[in-house]
């Protein structure tokens, strides 16, 4: 045999035909045929094989047999006559194909599919209900991470029952099994991977290895810990045709708790912190494991908050006269005698102030002393203009010491981009003061709520 | 944008043979078999390895006639082997191929009818009067292919005249997806002057529902006020909604709640769309400024219903028209409408009642209302007797 060839006959929508044909082809068709290259190479498979084929053919023809009989022999006694109908059965169904070749080489292929989306589908671009809806990013915003390594603030919600799971590993074992065992039963939804590699010594690289690996063959999703101190809400993705196949689920896993339809019109309120909905801190364990199930099929998200900085007229009033105080009296002696350092701070706070003065100036139109502000917003605080600095300057101007140094580390996160809720967790710092810090400035921010 | 357009016919001394190739200014020309002397050789590296493909451009007879797309060094190539045989050519048959080059991504459904047209029109010619055997004849095929290639890529169409008798007309129509279904609680809102687009050639039912579609009626409203058949005013929204004349919003009402998404980061990126908001949701002359306009957006939320809302910021809300502060939101995508969706508390329904069909936590308030022609409350009213629970999502 010089060529053998798999073929795939796709149909795909016209609008999706290269990106189905391409995904078909990287995904699966490469793979496979790849898999078989290598199989024919060691000991001549494919050709053994299609050659058991043609002789069950030629015989079913000598003998009349009929077409379904002949079929079935031929799945039966041919083991790539069966890898193929696995492949093409599993990914019509967007599942996963797990081949058998030559009694010798094990192949999952998998088409990857969509997990959870960002963009809540509208009225004209409806999308599939019951996907997951967040704007989380598992792979962390930042460089501080690794290319595709999941963040170590986030955490596994395991999508089939750990019990499966465990047999699963433990049918096929291989010598990171045990690790991958211990990581599976240690692994709750309200711990990040930083705090299970804590708690049960399993380094954190291999964890956000072995934690890859399980959402990559779908058995788990990434998410940031769950809390009962954050703020859930149905969905507005959610799949409510399903709830009629969930309800018993629900009620065999939790009998002594409300129904499932009761619990969600508890959380279709006005948006509160999960904990008010906990009866008492004896149900705690029961109602984070019921958050864990309804954010495991897609009914329930996490709200979360983020922020941006607004400038008041005011600021900017204060800041302008400030300015022009500055530029008239420039050359004032300094009130009580100063030290050199003074000297030259206040140099350099002029050298500042002027600067900005001439931008303002050449920004508005009327250079009247009186000109009039508007209200705006600073897009992005971490990278102030010199204006900008002016104003945040003047906005932090009368807050005590600790709280200044507080919001500096913070401001990063204020551009709307960043949960506030990660901010204890990324910089280290009790939630309390990251509230405290806030409530100082609340005038002054602008926060949305969603996912 | 077509990269290239070339003609091959299979030659029967040079085998494979491609004589006539035009490419689009800026990329290098295609092939690298020998090329008639009069053509100016080949400067910059080909698109693409012609012998790698030959076969699929002057295939075998069983391929001809029909579509054939070959992806090769990321470039997509289009033919339609077309495949006469006459016995006056040498070995009893003429084939050849006028074929499109486009990038690998870029989505082609438009060009198969070009490439399809195209085949087919030389097709006739050859067997009406031999155009591309003739060798005289053929020459002309180069300055039509670049007058095609150019004509396609700078007006989308093209109307050439080939002699006396026969021209090229080709127009590229785009590929619209498929329009969702439009429901009768949708409220369209037009995006473009239908008015003014409209002459009287236009479908009866279209004529009559257009001074309905004002952005407050919802469909089922409009086949009413216009007096036309419900399904034929669906049918007709769901044509403007497919050449997105329209885009759908849900019935306004103070009971209403709306909530942000995620994309009002966008709205806060974009000082151009501010503008926007602010034009069009300030009535009187001095306009809100913007971040105003943001915390009010940012102060609706689940839970929350309009009229609550309203009467909670009414002081900030002075000068701001409500329904068009929401219906903006929406249009852009930054609010969402939260529903009501009745669900029954325990799996079993009794089916037989008229009202089992809305609680299988498909249907929301805004349908069954439309549907039943009755007020929230007495929906609720009617669902009074059943164990049911309501869902806001």
């Amino acid at each position: 045999m010089t060529m053998f060839h798999v073929v795939f006959v796709l149909n795909p929508p016209e609008l999706e035909y290269h990106s189905r044909t391409q995904e078909m082809f990287d995904y699966v068709v490469k793979r496979f045929a790849r898999a078989l290259k290598y199989e024919q190479a060691k000991d001549g498979y494919v050709w053994r094989e299609a050659e058991k084929i043609v002789r069950l053919k030629d015989k079913a023809n000598h003998e009349g047999t009929s077409f379904a009989d002949l079929s079935k022999d031929i799945l039966d006694q041919s083991s790539l006559a069966y890898a193929i109908s696995r492949i093409y059965i599993d990914i019509s169904q967007s599942k996963i194909a797990h081949v058998f070749l030559n009694n010798s080489l094990g192949l999952s292929l998998q088409m990857p599919i969509i997990t959870e989306i960002s963009v809540m589908p509208s009225i004209t671009e409806p999308q599939v209900p019951g996907l997951p809806l967040t704007t989380a990013n598992s792979f962390g915003d930042d460089d501080a991470e690794e290319d595709n390594m999941l963040a170590k603030h986030f955490t596994l919600l395991f999508l089939e029952d750990v019990d499966g799971i465990l047999k699963d590993i433990a049918a096929e074992a291989t010598e990171s099994s045990a690790s991958l065992a211990r990581f599976v039963e240690a692994c709750k939804p309200t711990m990040s991977f930083l705090q299970i590699s804590n708690s049960c010594g399993i380094p954190l690289h291999e964890i956000q290895v072995m934690a890859r690996h399980l959402v990559h063959w779908r058995k788990a999703r990434a998410i940031p810990p769950i809390h009962q101190r954050d703020t859930y809400i149905v969905s507005p993705n959610a799949d409510l045709r399903r709830l009629h196949a969930l309800i018993p689920i629900y009620k065999a896993l939790f009998p002594t708790i409300q129904s499932l339809p009761k619990l969600l019109t508890f959380l279709s309120g006005k948006p509160k912190p999960f904990s008010t909905f906990i009866p008492s801190r004896a149900h705690r364990p029961a109602y984070l494991e019921i958050l864990a199930f309804l954010i495991r099929h897609g009914l329930v998200t996490q709200l979360r908050n983020f922020a941006w900085l607004r400038v008041t007229k005011q600021i900017k009033r204060a800041v302008a006269a400030e300015e022009r105080r500055m530029k008239k009296s420039p050359a004032d002696p300094p009130l009580n005698s100063q030290s050199q350092e003074k000297e030259k701070e206040r140099e350099k706070e002029l050298a500042k102030m002027t600067s900005s003065i001439s931008s303002l100036l050449s920004h508005n139109n009327d250079s009247d002393s009186e000109g009039e502000y508007e209200d705006s917003i600073i897009l992005e605080p971490h990278q102030a203009s010199s204006i900008e600095s002016s104003w945040l300057e003047m906005m932090t101007r009368d807050q005590p010491p600790d709280i200044k140094a507080l919001f500096e580390r913070i401001i990063k996160y204020l551009n709307g981009q960043h949960a506030i809720e990660k901010i204890a967790v990324r910089e280290g710092v009790a939630r309390k003061d990251v509230r405290r810090v806030l409530g100082a400035f609340d005038g002054f921010v602008i926060y949305a709520r969603h996912w | 944008m077509i990269k290239s357009i070339f003609y091959s016919r299979f030659h029967p001394g040079k085998g494979h043979y491609s004589p006539q190739s035009v490419s689009d200014g800026n990329h290098p020309a295609p092939i690298t078999p020998p090329l008639p002397p009069t053509s100016p050789p080949p400067t910059s590296p080909p698109l693409f390895d012609f012998e790698t493909v030959s076969e699929y451009i002057i295939p075998k007879q069983e391929l001809c006639d029909r579509l054939v797309t070959v992806c090769t060094n990321k470039y997509r190539v289009l033919g339609y082997p077309v495949c006469l045989e006459d016995r006056k050519y040498e070995r009893n048959e003429f084939i050849f191929n006028f074929a499109i080059v486009l990038d690998e991504g870029v989505e082609y459904s438009t060009y198969k009818s070009v490439v399809r047209k195209v085949a087919k029109l030389f097709k006739a010619l050859e067997e009406q009067s031999g155009f591309l055997s003739n060798e005289v004849t053929a020459v002309g095929v180069f300055a039509l292919i670049e007058q095609v290639l150019e004509d396609l890529n700078n007006y989308s169409e093209c109307m050439i005249p080939i002699n006396e008798s026969n021209t090229i007309n080709i127009k590229l129509f785009p590929t619209y997806a498929p329009p969702p279904q439009v429901k009768a609680f949708h409220v369209p809102v037009c995006t473009v002057q239908l008015e003014n687009l409209m002459d009287v050639n236009w479908d009866l039912t279209m004529q009559k529902i257009v001074p309905f579609i004002d952005g407050i009626n919802s469909v089922r409203r409009i086949s009413e006020l216009a007096d036309a058949d419900y399904n034929l005013t669906r049918k007709c929204i769901e044509h403007l909604l497919y050449y997105g004349c329209l885009v759908m919003v849900d019935v306004f009402q103070f009971g209403a709640i709306y909530a942000c998404t995620a994309e009002i980061s966008i709205l806060v990126q974009d000082p151009s769309l501010q503008e926007e908001c602010q034009a069009y949701v300030s009535y009187s002359s001095p306009r809100t400024p913007f971040p105003f306009l943001l915390q009010l957006y940012t102060s609706l939320t689940q839970g929350l219903t309009l009229k609550k809302w309203c009467m909670e910021n009414a002081t900030k809300l002075k000068g701001i028209d409500v329904r068009r502060f929401i219906s903006f939101g929406i249009v852009k995508g930054f609010l969402y409408r939260s529903h009501k969706y009745p669900v029954p508390a325990e799996e079993k329904v009794d089916k037989a009642s008229p009202l089992a069909k809305y609680l299988d936590g498909g249907h929301h308030f805004d349908e069954i209302c439309t549907d039943l022609q009755a007020s929230e409350k007495e929906v609720i009213g009617m669902f009074e007797g059943r164990d049911v629970q309501i869902v806001h999502r």
